[in-house]
């Protein structure tokens, strides 16, 4: 007994992939549900744009993300836009890495498309403009200033939507979806700075770094990987904006079986690795 | 199955990544070796018209000599690679630095020094809910507790003896249990890069999941 338990600190690697495939794979296929509750930060972020004025003051999405982490980010951006589009709110997209600008005009051409809204008059979307800091500490001054040209190359005096919007006291808070610091830099150059409202989709990597910033209320609330755009699918679904949950809601399950795979393989990873301690010794 | 040669594409290259899981191999470094070269080409002409041509190029056309400055002194990064020169660089670098630090500490100093060590004050706005898990006066209490105590760990001015030793192991539970946190949120996020692949792979290329 003791021999088979001390081969559970060495088990083949191989073997822990097959496993852990094994357990994404099935409940995927079968598509098993399972039920997660909602996080005070998602609940927060949600309850803020639910209460922002239909046709009101725009929410600014900023899709600061690249391609390697679009799996978590993504569901989050289709589900916000989903909520704001439901609901008559008005988006400003735009990104702050290169790559991020063309994920983010393929996200809001779909989602704007599946509810009949049109460019330049519900929701506007900027080309890339490098900068990052100088970008946001230059919208806080001027839009237009920072953001000459939307994404196909229109003027910004061009863009009904845009004609009431000079600067942050005009947009009613800014969303930075993000695999990497820029939320913290929204915070820093926005939200200290001009007082604007700050939110964050941030991948499951970053999210720990913001909960000071939840806890102070420099954030009104966060996405935190696929939990966070699971969780946002089920506020959507819950309060009649959108009718199915999306990818994320799907991959619940498995990332909770999986979860499940590698909290037991570390028990018995150690249990094996305490039993061959044991052996060695009294040999 | 997809029709899609792209598709197609995506989804080899994916596999060939994956075989890695079972051992080095051909298909995983040619797989590796490709991304590396595309990455590279895409952001060189990324850069370049994102940041050359806007902020250099169009400018010098239309004779806005006052460009020439900036490019100078991102041309001084170039002295590193002259010896005697090699000094040069400073000057960019300090100039950077200069303007970066400006534009950083006083932000910086009210949101991540004044605003964190508000957040760390109880208050009597506590009491109203004593156990809100988010402003509720346990939450405030354990909040001040795992501050000052994980802090009280990194002070090593003292000998950890008497009551700094019962504060700073107090505080390694505090640090510990923050870096299993994010350990959780760190095998969370792995573990949703993999069921993307899986989803794309099984959905997009194979349909086998509705």
């Amino acid at each position: 007994m003791l021999k088979l338990l001390s081969k559970f600190g060495k088990l083949d690697r191989r073997l822990v992939f097959a496993l852990l495939i094994a357990t994404i794979l099935i409940p995927l296929l079968f598509s098993v549900k399972s039920h997660f509750y909602v996080d005070a930060a998602t609940k927060g972020l949600y309850d803020y744009i639910d209460n922002i004025e239909p046709n009101g003051r725009p929410l600014l999405l900023s899709f600061d993300y690249d391609p390697q982490v679009a799996a978590e980010l993504d569901p989050m951006a289709r589900a916000v836009l989903r909520h704001c589009f439901a609901k008559g709110i008005k988006v400003i997209g735009m990104s702050l890495q290169p790559q991020g600008d063309a994920i983010g005009e393929g996200i809001i051409t779909q989602v704007s498309r599946e509810f009949g809204k049109k460019p330049g008059i519900d929701y506007t979307y900027f080309d890339f403009r490098p900068g990052g800091y100088i970008i946001m500490l230059q919208m806080g001054t001027s839009v237009k200033q920072a953001l000459p040209l939307d994404y196909y190359q229109v003027p910004y005096d061009s863009l009904p939507m845009m004609h009431n919007i000079h600067n942050y006291g005009d947009i009613a808070m800014v969303l930075s979806l993000a695999g990497s610091t820029w939320p913290y830099s929204w915070i820093i150059f926005a939200g200290t700075k001009f007082k604007v409202k700050i939110g964050a989709g941030q991948t499951a990597v970053m999210a720990p770094d913001n909960y000071p910033f939840l806890q102070t209320g420099q954030l009104v609330g966060q996405l935190g990987g696929m939990k966070g755009g699971a969780e946002y699918e089920q506020l959507i679904v819950e309060a009649g904006y959108y009718k199915k949950p999306g990818v994320a809601s799907k991959a619940m399950s498995a990332i909770a079986y999986s979860h499940i795979l590698i909290i037991l393989l570390i028990v018995l990873g150690n249990i094996g690795y305490f039993v061959s301690r044991q052996l060695e010794g009294s040999k | 199955m997809s029709l899609n040669p792209w598709v197609w594409i995506a989804a080899i290259l994916s596999l060939a990544i994956f075989s890695y899981l079972y051992k080095d191999n051909p298909a995983f470094r040619f797989a590796e070796h490709l991304f590396t070269g595309l990455s590279v080409g895409y952001y060189l002409v990324l850069y370049y018209n994102n940041y050359a041509i806007p902020y250099l190029i169009t400018p010098l056309t239309e004779h806005r000599w006052i460009t020439l400055i900036p490019m100078a002194l991102g041309m001084m990064y170039l002295f590193r690679f002259i010896p005697k020169l090699n000094y040069l660089i400073l000057i960019p670098i300090a100039i950077s630095l200069g303007f970066l630090n400006g534009m950083n500490i006083p932000l910086v100093i009210e949101a991540d020094v004044l605003k964190q060590v508000q957040g760390t004050m109880i208050n009597t706005s506590m009491l109203k809910n004593i156990w809100d898990p988010q402003n509720g006066l346990i939450a405030g209490i354990l909040i001040l507790l795992g501050v000052v105590s994980s802090i009280s760990y990194f002070y090593f001015s003292r000998e950890h003896k008497g009551a700094l030793k019962v504060s700073a192991n107090m505080g390694i539970w505090f640090v510990m249990i923050g870096f299993g946190a994010t350990f959780g949120y760190t095998v969370m996020a792995r573990v949703s890069l993999l069921i993307a692949r899986v989803q794309f792979l099984f959905t997009d290329w194979i349909h086998l999941i509705k």
